[in-house]
């Protein structure tokens, strides 16, 4: 038996929204073609800088506003997906990958093209690559199962029927609202709580043992080094507090529930990575890598 | 030797068979009463009138190994197809029992089944809901 301490544990959130997409239109006078720039009428909020999202014109007309080099192969489309950048007054920068769309500099922004006529368009969040929380400090999940009492009578002991199973918990985080290469703050899911128009929804991935993490005491195989032990779930946001003392470091601490399955997942095989002909990594479109697993 | 009844001692049986699991019964007896008060009284006087009984009882909608389904045969006594309705044939009957070691306190009596629910929720197991009118004269009371 191994010993392990929390430090072994880490967070790994996955932006996603299950609910309706945003309905909404582009007109000429919101595309900003020299800021790299342009609009369209959405609740506060509803998007958040760094969201993967996915912009369909609902008519099939092109998304014409968007420059080749917003298309992978160059050529515009009437639907496509792009990390977001969203300014203090919700103008919308476009970027193809997520570290660009943090930093929101014009330079890196997809160009934008002007158009004539107004785009009548659905935007929806996609599911992005898994990233670490930063800065966690602890976190905890409850999983609990519903027991029905079907005890009849002239039984002697209760008898109990197994029922639906609900999960909450709650992490804390030291409190930072700028993202580092790959990696969330605690302050996007403070945002993610006030999302109202899509949803407040998150993947995630609590991790009891982390790839690379060894036990404090014990005894442990060294094969044992890279398995790694999580919870994966959906969930939503209830409750986020942010907790202000002079002297001390500021921490938020956020609640929320569990929506659907909630599974214990093990990885005790080393994935090995799917490569191109010429030995580079296949990067898939929402982020990472594409990887296979061997069957011993 | 003294004794509290409680659900565990408690059974409901359907022609004569233990029905699978109930989770509850009830009964209640009542007697109309005729009032035979005349002028110059100062007390009113009654004389009996007809006696009557009704109750109900909740039974999980469960299967069992063999396939039977207690709560389901006595919801058909309701819910069924027949286009007769529901006939004087269609009576049960009920001994809702009290045991103590060998010695039954039965109450066994012919109903007819007046009431018939069930449903499906979230979260709960499935039960049926049944009350039932008496139809003439207990014919075991040995409460």
């Amino acid at each position: 038996m191994a010993v392990y301490l929390g430090n072994a544990g880490s967070i790994e959130l996955t932006r996603k929204s299950i609910l309706e997409e945003k309905l909404s239109l582009v007109n000429p006078d919101d595309v900003n073609v020299a800021r790299r720039r342009f609009s369209f009428d959405f609740d506060e909020g509803a998007f958040l800088t760094g969201d993967f999202i996915q912009i369909t014109s609902t008519n099939d007309a092109l998304l014409s506003f968007i420059g080749a080099d917003g298309w992978t192969d160059g050529n515009v489309h009437s639907s496509g997906n792009w990390y977001i950048f969203v300014d203090e007054i919700g103008g919308i920068r476009l970027y193809n990958n997520f570290n660009d769309s943090l930093e929101g500099s014009k330079a890196a922004a997809v160009t934008l093209v002007d158009i004539t006529s107004d785009i009548p368009i659905a935007v929806s969040v996609k599911d992005s690559a898994g990233r670490i929380l930063g800065s966690v400090i602890e976190y905890e999940l409850n999983t609990n199962r519903e027991a029905i009492d079907v005890t009849s009578l002239s039984d002697a002991h209760r008898q109990q029927y197994s029922s639906l199973i609900t999960g909450s918990g709650q992490l804390t985080a030291q409190w930072d609202y700028k993202n580092v290469a790959d990696e969330e703050t605690v302050n996007y899911l403070m945002q993610l709580v006030l999302r109202t128009e899509i949803g407040g929804i998150f993947g995630a991935k609590f991790y009891l043992k982390s790839e690379g993490a060894s036990p404090a005491g014990g005894t442990f195989k060294p094969t044992q080094l890279n398995d790694s032990l999580w919870w994966e779930f959906d969930a939503l946001i209830t409750n986020s507090a942010t907790n202000f003392a002079p002297g001390e470091i500021i921490v938020s601490t956020v609640s929320f529930v569990t929506t659907g399955a909630i599974r214990l997942r093990a990885r005790t095989i080393v994935s090995n990575k799917l490569l191109q002909e010429d030995g580079g990594s296949i990067v898939l479109e929402q982020g990472g890598l594409l990887a296979i697993v061997d069957e011993e | 030797m003294a004794k509290f009844y409680t659900g565990r001692d408690g059974s409901l049986l359907l022609d004569g068979v233990t029905q699978a699991k109930v989770t509850s019964w009830s009964f209640s007896s009542d007697l109309e009463t005729l009032e035979t008060t005349t002028l110059g009284e100062s007390h009113r006087s009654y004389t009996p009138g007809v006696q009557g009984a009704s109750g109900s009882a909740t039974l999980l909608y469960y299967k069992a190994d063999d396939g039977s389904n207690d709560a389901g045969a006595l919801l058909k006594k309701l819910i069924h197809t027949d286009p007769e309705g529901v006939t004087e044939t269609d009576t049960v009957v009920f001994t809702l029992r009290y045991a103590s070691g060998d010695v039954n306190n039965d109450i066994k009596f012919t109903a007819y089944v007046t009431a018939a629910s069930f449903g499906s929720n979230v979260g709960e197991v499935a039960s049926a809901q049944i009350n039932f009118q008496v139809t003439g004269a207990l014919t075991e009371a040995s409460l």
